[in-house]
Parts: C-alpha cells; structure tokens; sequence
C-alpha cells in the first residue's frame, strides 16, 4: 500500500496553506518548463520529428510513478516542484542522456558562479513542436465498439485492485459503493498500462457519485455529493 | 457584491510572482541520497526506492532543514537546462517558450472570460455546462482550447442550491487552457487529503463559509476529465459589461474555493 494512493480523508493534517502563487521560486519555472517539452517531445506522440536528441517516451504517468513510489515522508517533506527536480533529473540521467557526476559538477559550477548557467542555440523545430503539443494536446479519446458494462443510476462496486505502482483509482473509493452519474461518450486510454491494476487500453469511463457519510462513516461533512471519473476496470456490479 | 477573501488585490495571471514564500513550511534537505531516492523512485528501481529500509542516521536527518535547500534546486534546475540545451535536447529558448505560452495564450484569463460569457448569455451556460467544449470553440479565444490538459474539459455551475468544489487527490489535475497551471494550494496534500473528507470545513478555512443547507459537489479529477466551476455572478452588477465583469473572476473561484 502507497501512502500516496490513499490522501484522500487522511486526518490530522492541520490547516491548509491558501497560496495562490503557482511558483514560488524562480527555478521552478524552469523545471516546470523542462517537463513539458520532455511531454512535448516524447517518442510516441504523432508529431513531426524534429533534431531533437530525446527519443523516449515522458508523460505524466513517468511523472506520477515517481511521486508514488517515493517514501511517503519524503513525499509530504519535498515541496512539489522538488519533487519534479528530482524525478525528471533522475529519469535523464537514468536514460543516459547525462551522468549524475556531469549534473553534480555543473551544480556546482553554477552555485560558485551562476553567470555560468545560460545556454543558448538550437534547432527552432524543437521548439515549435512543443507549442504545438501545447495547443494540440494528446487526447485519449479513442472509437470503439465496447459497450459500456453500466448505465446511469446503476449501483457498482468499486473493486480493491492490486496497484502496485501507479493507479489513477483514489484509495478511498475502494470497496465502497456508488452510483454512475455520467457514462463518457466513447473509450479512453491512460498513458501507460498500469499491470495489475487494470488501466491503459481505451475502455469506457463513468463519472460515480459517491455518499462521504458512507465512506467516512460520522466522520464527514454533510450534506456532500462526491464524484470521481473511473475507469471501468475499476468497477463491478455489487453483490 | 460579496467579498473576495484574500484574492482581491491578485492579478489574473497563472505564473505569480517569485517575491518571499511566506507560509511554505519548512526547508527540508534535498541531499544527494533523497535525490538518488527520487531518481531511483522516477526509474521504478525495485529495492531502491520505497521499500528500501532506512539506515539509522538517514532517519535521524531525515527532518532537517539546511539553510542552503533553495540555492542548491536553483543550481541543479539551471544546471540540468543548461546540460539538455548543450546536448541538444531542448534549446536555449524552450523554457522560456512554455513559460510565455502560459503568460499569454493559456492562463485563467480564458476562464474568466468563458464565465463571463455565462453570466450575460442563459443560453451559452447551459451549453457550456451540456457541451463545454462546443460552448469554448463559440469563443473568440487563443488557440488550443482543447490543447494540453484541456482534451476533456467539464464545466459545474454553482447555484443558490449547489456549490461544486475541484479537487484532485491523486495528484494535480487542472483545465490548462481554461485556468493555467495549478496554484500551490491546490497541489498541497493536505489540501487534496482534507477536501475530499471535510470540503466545508476546508472552505471556511480559506474564508469561503458554505452554509450546511447548500450542497456541496465535490469533483476529484481521477481520469480524463478536467473540472472547472461556473461561480454565481455577484449581486449588484447588472449593467456591468461582460469584459467587467471577466476582471472580476479569480482562478480560486473558478475552483470552487472563494466567492467571486
């Protein structure tokens, strides 16, 4: 069981920092930056080629992977965008696009003497296919001739499936019982298979309704609808 | 008009400003092992990760709070761009490309003007929350509104009876084109842990009071789909223009956490 699967209703978390800003150090821009043109120019995107030496696959699931699998102290320890540092650093590094002794010693550099950090050139192509990922996005929007196993007001089951790297099914709805309120237009793929736990190939996804009063029995507020956008793989009829 | 807790000085921008971090807890070490451990958690090592047992030490600094952390993320973050842009990975302008892409063409600035639209047109509302997206393409916004994170957009419109609340608690799910990229409240665990369990309680607490008699429709954004909320327009603005009235409209509010 990963900490992080299960955030939703953990208690004794204390008040919640209203901060509206979405950085909050100047180098979060740029790691923020990197990990869109990394999305942009990941290998599986029907894009044109560009020079560009990356020729790996990056989405949002290598993303999650590594915020999931990190020891849940360190996971609430790191702010967010220290997180990202950590995890796409690791991956180019992993992937042999740079060493870890090359990425120490230009850190170094660059905190002896900052004015060492700028770099310029490069190929505009590389550039402007990440604008073009930006306005086209990657839906996963898929036609298919599977019917959906539910209709709405249908009861289902939501099913406690081994996840054991990456789920995109919150821990708090496991086991629990809820109605589908919408039933998606089409299937929809997610961006990796997640093994075990039953995502990935395009399958219908239903929008559920659940009641917190039975998930967090006497221990909710009242008089709240939760909805939550499942997969079908997640789901099965009750008993 | 209603009052904006702590939002009414706030410009509509999505990227903020670099000034302080006030109430950001803590400066935790980010040492060369934690990075391993992100890194070997990034590349799903089995044994290295999470399930590595801690040595005794490492335990012990595991809550220290250096005063160099933000130095030493700056040096690594620049020097990492610095080492994809040599190896012709990136170039030297993509970040500040995306960066100027959020500045400019998606930010909450298209949002406010998609409510806007809502509050001077019945018509367009219902469609907009029938058919979000066919109700988007009706305006005269910048390219790629059914771009990035915004493939599947779903809008919720509050009403006298109803009150929606965003909320994604697996990670940090945002309708990009529609509001930009995510505030750090909204990506705070405790944020995602609380909201789901104690939505009105959490509310109160960033000074929006939801009285028990309104229901509150929480939405965790867990698949494909990205929410966004229609707040209420604010008493007293008839007359008011819609590019009026879209100054008004803050991303907390299209996120269900304060009132417009």
């Amino acid at each position: 069981m990963k900490l992080q699967h299960y955030l939703g209703g953990l208690e004794g978390l204390g008040t919640v920092t209203f901060e509206k800003r979405v950085f909050v150090e100047p180098w979060e821009k740029r790691i923020f930056g990197i990990h869109v043109a990394m999305m942009a120019l990941s290998s599986q995107l029907p894009l044109p080629a560009t020079p560009s030496k990356f020729n790996t696959v990056w989405t949002w699931a290598d993303l999650r992977k590594g915020a999931e699998s990190l020891n849940p102290f360190d996971y609430f320890k790191f702010r967010y965008y220290e997180k990202w540092l950590g995890g796409i650093s690791g991956y180019f590094v992993q992937k042999g696009y740079i060493t870890e002794a090359e990425l120490d010693a230009r850190t170094q550099q660059i905190l002896q003497n900052p004015s060492t950090a700028g770099r310029q050139g490069g190929d505009a192509a590389i550039d402007r296919r990440v604008v073009t990922y930006l306005v086209e996005g990657d839906s996963p929007k898929r036609d298919s001739a599977t019917r959906p196993r539910f209709a709405v007001g249908d009861k289902v089951f939501v099913k406690n499936v081994p996840s054991i790297e990456h789920t995109r099914l919150p821990g708090y709805l496991r086991d629990r019982i809820g109605t589908v309120d919408t039933v998606y237009p089409a299937t929809y793929t997610y961006l990796t298979s997640t093994g075990p736990d039953g995502v990935g190939d395009a399958m219908p996804v239903y929008c559920v309704r659940f009641d917190p009063e039975e998930i967090w029995k006497g221990n909710a507020d009242k008089n709240v609808a939760i909805y939550a956008d499942l997969f079908e793989a997640y789901l099965d009829k009750p008993n | 008009m209603t009052t904006r807790p702590n939002t009414s000085d706030e410009p509509i921008s999505n990227v903020g400003s670099d000034a302080g971090i006030p109430g950001i807890p803590g400066l935790p070490r980010f040492s060369r092992r934690n990075m391993l451990l992100a890194a070997s958690a990034a590349a799903a090592v089995p044994g290295i990760g999470a399930d590595a047992i801690e040595p005794a030490a490492a335990q012990a600094q595991r809550f220290d709070y250096p005063s160099d952390r933000e130095a030493k993320s700056a040096a690594r973050a620049l020097a990492l761009e610095s080492l994809l842009i040599e190896k012709g990975i990136i170039t030297g302008n993509t970040v500040n490309t995306v960066l100027s892409f959020f500045e400019t063409q998606m930010g909450p600035f298209n949002g406010a003007k998609v409510v806007a639209r809502a509050w001077v047109d019945p018509a367009f509302k219902q469609l907009l929350v029938d058919d979000t997206p066919a109700a988007i393409a009706r305006l005269d916004l910048p390219k790629g509104m059914a771009g990035a994170e915004g493939e599947h957009m779903r809008a919720v419109a509050n009403s006298p009876t109803v009150h929606n609340l965003v909320i994604c608690t697996l990670c940090s799910c945002y309708p990009w084109p529609v509001l930009g990229l995510p505030p750090y409240w909204y990506k705070d665990p405790t944020f995602r842990a609380r909201a789901a369990r104690e939505p009105r309680a959490v509310l109160k607490e960033f000074g929006l009071d939801i009285p028990s008699s309104i229901e509150i429709k929480t939405w965790d954004s867990s698949a494909q789909i990205r929410w966004f909320v229609v707040p209420e327009r604010p008493a007293g603005t008839d007359g008011v223009s819609e590019a009026e009235l879209a100054k008004l409209i803050t991303a907390e509010g299209m996120m269900g956490v304060a009132r417009v």
